[in-house]
Parts: structure tokens; sequence; C-alpha cells
């Protein structure tokens, strides 16, 4: 995983891979014990609805097109069973109907192959956190992360503590990561009710950010405003 | 090429003709017939006053009818046994004494006559009346019975061409729902209000329609079906090269993994577009609803900044606030970023791309405007074919984007073009003209 160790507070996180290509399901148990993950692989729909019984799993990732029982009906059954697991859909169907109705019953997130894994650990990572309502103090997208308790940002391999007027900086873009605010909307998130602003105080704000991190770390759109990447 | 031969002209030309045809017919066959009546009647008249005549009163001026005239006067000539002349009625008209009783055109005072002459015991009287006058009366009998007839032949043609005009009208509303039809239009042609001759073609016409319709459905199916069915070792090829990354991340083989990992990406982002335009070009309308576009269009310049930071190229915008339009955000997200896309691939480091949304009077212009190579000459006419690749080859991109971009726009009726600058610099510009939302 690039940058941050997200599963520092969680080494043991297990994982159900419902998946019956071999390919694929090879590759995905190499790269989730690569990021720490402790996978349980299973290849057919009644497997799957019997593990997912088990409800120690912190994530389920579920193919659709399954021999024996469909991912939808496994799907449906499990939420009838009453079992919360989270479930992030890996398909090779991507119609948008199938989408909306694998969301409908009670998938979590989908995403549709092919994918690269940074993207897939990206999304397990999301809906973890989501799930946690919050639980940690990270702001994080594929590449930066903010701790809001220290003030801390990661990215790159580097990890420094932000100034007060920067972390305020970060903070705004990070709760809307891949999402472009505009200088007004920045300044009212960084400054107080009529304080004196100088013209170029956001640049110089951002300049010094991008010393310390690179130029990745905030994006510019000219004329528009700025953002981080998802 | 020879004309093509018109229906509606060829039946009017020879049902007029036909008519015409059969009204001179009718018109001559009464003109002959009602002189002949009227001579055999004039001579009747001959007879008559022949057997009737005796020496006359010599009346000058006997009253006439207005319409009468001098010339209508019969010519009474009598003779004595011995050839003396007794009477004559006009003294102008000295016909000779034919030979036999009976009817004989003669000549006298210059003049062709009917004579009818009859030999009796006393005598010989000839009554003879001007041929000029004869044909004149025979003349306009037979004319009152023709002209009717003759008048009506204008007036068959006149009924007979709206009549025709009438029925063809429907072969035109045909033509007319040929005409727009889409090119992917599923529906049978409709065979209510048509002429039974063209039902059996219009039938035709129909089963044709479903057998291409069951021929491209299947060739749909198929490209569906495989981009579908590459996805999964695709799939499969991009975990494992994720999995070498961290192993290839410092060796020297570093630069072939980065190629094979593009390489699959790029198969990736293949076969989804792929499958995206088979879903585009089902005649399926878009899902429409209202948006605001000009936050959908900064939403994918944000998707695409990394993209431009990593390329190093200055990606600007200047978006109008609130531009609200009527269309299936996901495309229209779509047909944005493909545009994004297509500016940044063919942008070099160092470039410039330029995202402007303006309000127009009929809606909303966007503009992707970038600062490349632009287009080779030839290929402004090309760039929206299928698999067309303006650009270098060394160029990243898969020939797909313009197209799916150019189905996009036709299915939500927006304009799009893409072309070179107008201004003097080199690169292309892209603008999308979409209406705006009615309210």
């Amino acid at each position: 995983m690039p940058g941050v160790d997200h599963c520092r507070n969680a080494p043991a996180m297990r994982v159900l891979l419902i998946e019956d290509d071999v390919l694929i399901g090879d590759g995905l148990v190499a790269a989730l014990k690569a990021a720490g993950m402790a996978v349980d692989w299973v290849r057919d729909g009644l497997a799957a609805q019997e593990a997912l019984r088990d409800t120690g799993y912190a994530i389920a990732l579920l193919d659709l097109g399954l021999p024996g029982m469909d991912g939808m009906a496994v799907l449906r059954a499990t939420r009838r069973h009453g079992v919360e697991t989270p479930v992030l859909i890996l398909t090779a169907r991507d119609a948008v109907e199938s989408r909306v109705a694998g969301l409908d019953l009670g998938a979590d997130d989908y995403l549709v192959k092919p994918f690269e894994v940074p993207e897939l650990l990206a999304r397990m990572r999301a809906l973890l956190r989501r799930r946690a309502g919050r639980a940690t103090p990270m702001l994080t997208t594929s590449e930066v992360a903010l701790d809001t308790g220290t003030h801390e940002l990661s990215h790159g391999g580097r990890t420094e503590t932000l100034p007060a007027r920067e972390y305020a900086l970060m903070q705004a873009l990070m709760e809307r990561p891949g999402h472009i605010l505009s200088r007004a909307q920045i300044e009212e998130r960084i400054y107080g009710w009529g304080e004196e602003v100088e013209s170029n105080a956001m640049e110089v704000l951002i300049h010094s950010i991008r010393r310390k991190f690179g130029k990745g770390v905030i994006l510019n759109v000219r004329g528009a405003g700025w953002m981080v990447p998802k | 090429m020879t004309r093509a031969r018109s229906l509606r002209r060829t039946a009017l030309v020879w049902i007029t003709a036909l008519l015409a045809v059969a009204g001179v017919i009718t018109a001559g066959a009464a003109y002959r017939y009602n002189e002949s009546e009227m001579a055999g009647f004039l001579d009747g008249q001959l007879r008559q006053i022949a057997l009737n005549a005796g020496p006359g009163l010599a009346v000058d001026n006997a009253p006439t009818a207005p319409d009468q005239d001098p010339e209508d006067s019969f010519a009474v000539t009598i003779w004595d046994v011995a050839g003396h002349l007794v009477h004559r009625s006009l003294p102008g008209a000295d016909i000779p004494l034919q030979p036999r009783s009976g009817f004989a055109d003669a000549q006298g005072g210059g003049e062709t006559w009917r004579v009818y002459t009859l030999y009796g015991k006393t005598g010989a009287v000839q009554v003879a009346q001007r041929m000029k006058v004869r044909d004149e009366i025979a003349g306009n009998a037979a004319m009152g019975a023709a002209l009717p007839v003759l008048l009506l032949i204008p007036l068959s043609w006149l009924v007979v061409g709206l009549a025709l005009h009438r029925t063809l009208r429907r072969l035109d509303g045909l033509a007319h729902d040929l005409a727009t039809r889409g090119a992917l239009a599923k529906d049978p042609l409709p065979l209510a209000d048509l002429p039974a001759e063209l039902r059996p073609l219009v039938e035709g016409m129909n089963g044709l329609i479903l057998r291409l319709n069951a021929a491209l459905a299947a060739q749909k199916q198929f490209l569906a079906d495989a981009a579908h069915t590459l996805r999964t070792p695709i799939a499969a090829m991009q975990i494992e090269i994720g999995n070498l990354a961290a192993n290839a991340m410092a060796t020297s083989q570093r630069p072939r993994f980065d190629a094979l990992a593009a390489g699959a990406r790029r198969a990736g982002a293949l076969v989804n577009q792929l499958l995206r335009l088979a879903r585009l070009d089902e005649p399926a309308p878009p899902r429409r609803a209202k948006f605001d576009t000009a936050a959908l269009l900064l939403d994918c310049i944000a998707d695409h900044s990394p993209l431009a930071c990593h390329k190093g190229i200055d990606l600007g915008a200047a978006i109008a606030p609130r531009a609200m339009i009527w269309g299936d955000e996901e495309e229209i997200r779509t047909l944005f970023a493909n545009l994004i896309e297509n500016a940044l691939t063919y942008s070099a480091a160092g470039g410039k791309v330029d995202v402007t949304l303006r309000h127009t009077e009929a809606g909303f212009s966007a503009e992707i405007l970038d600062a490349g190579p632009g287009l080779p000459p030839e290929a402004e006419a090309h760039v929206f074919e299928r698999f067309y690749r303006a650009a270098p080859q060394a160029a990243e991109g898969s020939g797909l984007g313009l197209a799916i971009a150019r189905r996009i726009a036709e299915r939500h009726g927006f304009g799009l073009e893409v072309r070179n600058r107008a201004d003097g610099a080199s690169g292309v510009l892209a603008r999308v003209t979409m209406p705006d939302c009615p309210t």
C-alpha cells in the first residue's frame, strides 16, 4: 500500500474472498496477504453462504457470477439471515441495473473488473472507515493521510506535523477529496470573520506544504481552485 | 442513370390519354351520327315542300323569326310539262332542272344546293336548299351533342389527377417515415392507411427490418460477450501485475514491468470502452434527469487533475455557474471525461489545457482547448470513426473515446465538434453545445 500503513490497528483483519475464477482468486489472495490481511477463499455460492454465517470477517469480497448459487442470491440470503458483514461486490457486470440491484440487496460497494489492486484496497479501507463511523481520527485518500488529532500529514513516505493554518487548509481539502475548492471556499475555512487576508496568503500556505511533500500533494486547477486527489 | 419512373406520372398519363381518346371518339361519333340524322331530316323537309308546292305567293316581306336569315330560304321552282318555267320563288337561284325525280346536289347562282326534284303529270317541282345552311344546321346540332363530352375530358383529367394525388399521398407518408427513420429503429413500418397494392412491399420490408435487427443484435451481443469475457483474464493479469509491483520496484526490470502494467491497463480500458459503446448503441433512450452541468464539468476536471499534474500540464477552468441541462448524468460525465482525457493525452509536458463553460442564447457551450500538435489536415473528418487515431501512434488511446463521445452527444441531441484551433495556435478545440433545460 502506498505511503501509509492504514492497517496498523487491525493486523489480523480477516477477509472472505468469494471468487470462482482461479486466476483472479490466486492473484487476490496474494495481493491481500501482501497487504497484511488473512484471506479465506471460497469458490461457489453454497460454500460462500456457509462461510458468511461466520461473522468474524471484517469484509467479504463477492463475485457475482458464481457456480451453484448466483452472487446476488448469496447476498440476499446472507442479509436475510441478519449477517452484517460489509460486502464489496467484484464483478464483470457493470450495467447500471445490476449495480443498483447489488447495492439495493445490501452490498456496501461495487467494483467492476478489471480493477487495479490499489483501487481495491482503497475501496476496502473506505468501506471499513464508513462502517466504523469514522472511529479513527484519520482523513485518508489513496495518497495522503491527515491525522485530525495530531495534525500530522503523511504523503509519499514522509510525515510532518502541520502548523495551524496549513492544517486548516489540508483539512478543508481532505474532507472532500477529489473535489475542487475555490479560493473563497478555502479562505472561509482558514480565516475568521473580518480577518484581513493578504492576496497571496493562500499561495504561501500551499507553497509551504508542497515544499515539504512535493507538488502532487495539492493539485491546482487554474481558474477553479485546489484539490487533493481521491 | 435513367430518370426514375413515377407511378403517379405514368398512371396519370395513361388514364388521361385514355379519357381523351375515348372523349374524342365519342364526340366524333356523336357529331357524325347527328349530322347524318339531320341531313335525313332536312331532306324529308325538302320532299314535303315539293309535294305540297303550288304557285307560291312570292311575298318578299313575310315576317321572320329573329334568328332567321334570308339565306335560310328554300328555293322552289316549278316547270310545266313543256319545260317552261312557271314559278321561281328565289329569283337569283337559277338551278337547272334535274333530269330525274329524287335528291341531288346541284350548282345554281354560284352556290351548291341540295335539291329534291319531282316530276308529275302537270309539270315538275324542284325544291332546293343552300348546302351551306344545311351544313350549318347539322353542324350546330352535332356540336350540341359532342360539346358536353369534349368539356368533360379536361374535367375528368382534373378529377383523376386529384384522386391519384390523394391515393399516392399515403405513399409520400411512407417515404417520409422511411427517410426520417433512425438507422437503429427497430419497430416495423406501419401498415395502416397503406394502399392494398403496397402492403406486400411494406410487409417484405418489415421482414427485412426484423432479420436485420436480429443480425445486428447478434453482432452486438457478440461484441458485448467478447468484451465481457475478456474482463476476467485482464482483471487477473492486472492483479498479478499489482502483486509483482512490490518486488519489481527496485530491479533493473522496472521499465519492462511498467510497460507491461501500462499494456494491461490499456487492455482493461479498451474492454471497458467497447462495452460502453455496445451499450450506447442500444436504442434505449438515455435516462434523463435535470442536473447542473457546471458542477459535473468541475468534477470531471477534478478527476483529471492528477493526470494533468503527473504529465506536467497546466489545467485551467473557467466554468460559468449553474448550467441546468436535461440528460443522463453518467453518460455526459463520460462525454466530458473522454474529451478532457483526449486533450491531456495529446498535450506534451508543459502544455496547457483550458476547459470553459459559457451560457449561450440557446443553452450552454462547453469547450476543451489544448495546445498540442493538433489534427493532421486529413484527420478532422475521421476523428469520430471507431478505432481511428489521429495522433502519433506512440500516444496512448484506444481510438474509441471520440466515437463514444459522439454517440452520447447524438443520444442527447447535443452538438459536438472536434477540430483544429482557428486562432492560429496549434491544438484542438472540442466543443459541446447543449440546449437549455426546458422548465
